[in-house]
């Protein structure tokens, strides 16, 4: 089911813009630890003075200036948010769309590949680079929380938990992208749905955060299960992983069943 | 066994509206083609006329809204996967991936195929493909070349059956010519090619026998020598005196009388013209060469015929 050859080629391709955005979510985890314990205590003086409105305080998390409360602040922060979905949304939607609409999916399915061994391969290429640039944050604040010795302020099966529900949201998305990917002949549908999406369902969770009304509408964003503060104070449910797995395995296999189906008519 | 055999292979493409507005393009209707193995066999139409959907139907690209479809032995819908196993494919208008080297494309496309390149040394000769030239990223190449890289994609991996759309497209006459003594080349080891063309000399050159494809419908499946022979040629005799009698003679049709000259049509065995004008002082005598350019018009100028479904049970 997954093509080898398909799988190096993929890797070989993107492994330099990987690294790069695994480097740049290393050094953004290593971020916060920092912030933490360099003005942590005067930050937390400053919120508890009555300074900070409510409403703020209820975006940023009930404990924003615990280490956890920074870390899982960074972590659905919206430039880790950005550089995590790069991969899973902007390859993803381009993945099977993009070759489709160069022409050069003719020639790699000219070769003795099915089209479900293309699609899990892929599938298989996104999941690795969300291990990847999720074990860069992950290290990164590891080795912040070294350096600057508050490493015992945080919960390794925690940790190990949040980077895990991280991957299981980002594969998620990939799997979704990668079968609007496969539905489509050119790039502009996938990317639309794929950024559709994200926005969206980050305009939702933010919304449903800040405005108790609209909080209904936070179990429609994928966002929504990902819950670092719970996660990193010990309350991380399972729940978030089932919601996000059932997405991924829908996605998934609509796409085994809708790519194999497909007309792939001579391109224009 | 044969190494293509259709049976009514049909299909429609639905195009635009919704409801009583819904229409469907007929882009192949009930074609029935047998190929055998070891011949090059030519697919002729123009633009449109349904060739390269055939071609994707043959290899599992597109769904047959009726009839089927074998290839080497193995059904086009449900072992797909096999089939482009044995078989090599140059797609019309290839597209190449522009950020790898000739060498590393030909590379990764002979690792998906999972067999060794025994012909790529052979090819790359043939076609002037210097290893200078493979290490070079694949965007610099010009037109020409990419069609090399893509001809010996296909033929890298010595594939029982090739199936080549439009393969001479973007080379050069010099080019051309090495082609076709690869087509020689893979007749003479009994490798099958389907090839599908406009260019109507490349397909006398090198072809055995030809199907022509009409607005989706089979035309005409012939070997090239009989679709030749049976075709019109203009003759024309300058005379030194009298005309000849050429009424009622067999395979000859609208005589011109001038002061000096006679003009006519011949078609088929030109044995009993030649008998005619025997003894007929002639000047000059100029009989046109048949050419499959003319053939292939005839059959695109008469109101379409259909032939009869050539596949059946051996």
């Amino acid at each position: 089911m997954i093509s080898g050859p398909l799988l190096r080629h993929t890797w070989r391709a993107h492994r330099v813009r990987v690294v790069v955005l695994a480097l740049g979510l290393a050094a953004w985890g290593f971020i916060m630890p920092v912030v933490y314990a360099t003005f942590g205590v005067q930050m937390e003086a400053i919120m508890e003075s009555g300074i900070v409105p409510e409403v703020f305080l209820r975006l940023l998390g009930a404990d924003p200036f615990s280490l956890s409360g920074a870390v899982a602040l960074g972590a659905v922060h919206p430039v880790a948010l950005g550089l995590q979905l790069a991969y899973p949304v902007g390859f993803g939607a381009a993945a099977i769309a993009g070759e489709r609409q160069r022409g050069t999916l003719e020639v790699l399915l000219s070769r003795p590949i099915s089209r479900r061994s293309v699609f899990m391969t892929l599938l298989v290429a996104l999941a690795a680079f969300a291990v990847l640039t999720t074990a860069g944050e992950v290290v990164g604040t590891v080795v912040a929380s070294i350096l600057f010795d508050v490493a015992d302020r945080l919960e390794p099966a925690s940790l190990v938990f949040l980077a895990l529900n991280t991957v299981v949201l980002l594969v998620a998305l990939a799997a979704v992208c990668l079968a609007a990917s496969a539905s489509f002949d050119r790039l502009s549908g996938p990317i639309a749905i794929g950024l559709a999406l994200v926005i969206v369902g980050y305009v939702l969770e933010v919304l449903g955060t800040l405005w108790p009304d609209a909080a209904f509408l936070q179990p429609y964003s994928p966002f929504h299960y990902l819950r670092p503060l719970e996660i990193l104070g010990g309350r991380a449910e399972a729940t978030d992983l089932l919601v996000l797995a059932a997405v991924g395995i829908a996605a998934t296999a609509f796409g085994l069943w809708h790519f194999p189906r497909r007309d792939l008519a001579a391109p224009t | 066994m044969a190494a293509i055999e259709t049976h009514g292979l049909t299909k429609h493409y639905p195009a635009g509206g919704r409801g009583p507005d819904a229409r469907e393009i007929r882009a192949l209707d009930d074609v029935g083609l047998e190929v055998h193995e070891g011949e090059i066999f030519g697919f002729l139409g123009p633009n449109g006329a349904g060739k390269s959907t055939f071609i994707r139907l043959l290899l599992g690209f597109i769904h047959a809204t009726a009839g089927s479809a074998a290839v080497l032995g193995l059904d086009a819908a449900r072992d797909s996967v096999e089939i482009r196993r044995r078989t090599g494919y140059l797609p019309g208008g290839i597209a190449l991936y522009d950020g790898l080297t000739g060498e590393r494309h030909l590379d990764y496309l002979a690792e998906l195929s999972g067999s060794p390149t025994v012909r790529r040394a052979e090819l790359c000769d043939r076609l002037e493909l210097d290893a200078r030239t493979l290490r070079r990223p694949i965007r610099d190449y010009s037109r020409g070349m990419r069609q090399k890289i893509g001809i010996v994609q296909a033929l890298q991996h010595d594939p029982e059956l090739a199936i080549l759309d439009e393969p001479s497209e973007g080379l050069d006459p010099l080019m051309q010519r090495a082609f076709y003594e690869v087509l020689d080349g893979l007749r003479a080891d009994g490798r099958t090619v389907f090839f599908s063309s406009h260019v109507l000399s490349e397909v006398e050159r090198v072809c055995d026998r030809v199907a022509v494809v009409r607005e989706g419908r089979l035309v005409a499946v012939e070997d090239v020598a009989t679709l030749l022979a049976r075709r019109r040629r203009r003759v024309e005799l300058r005379l030194a005196g009298p005309a000849p009698d050429l009424r009622g003679v067999a395979g000859v049709s609208g005589v011109v009388e001038d002061d000096e000259t006679l003009t006519c049509w011949l078609e088929g065995d030109p044995r009993a013209f030649l008998a005619a004008i025997a003894g007929t002082p002639v000047a000059d005598l100029t009989i046109e060469a048949a050419r499959l350019e003319d053939a292939f018009l005839e059959l695109y100028e008469a109101p379409p015929a259909v032939v009869a479904p050539q596949a059946g049970p051996t």
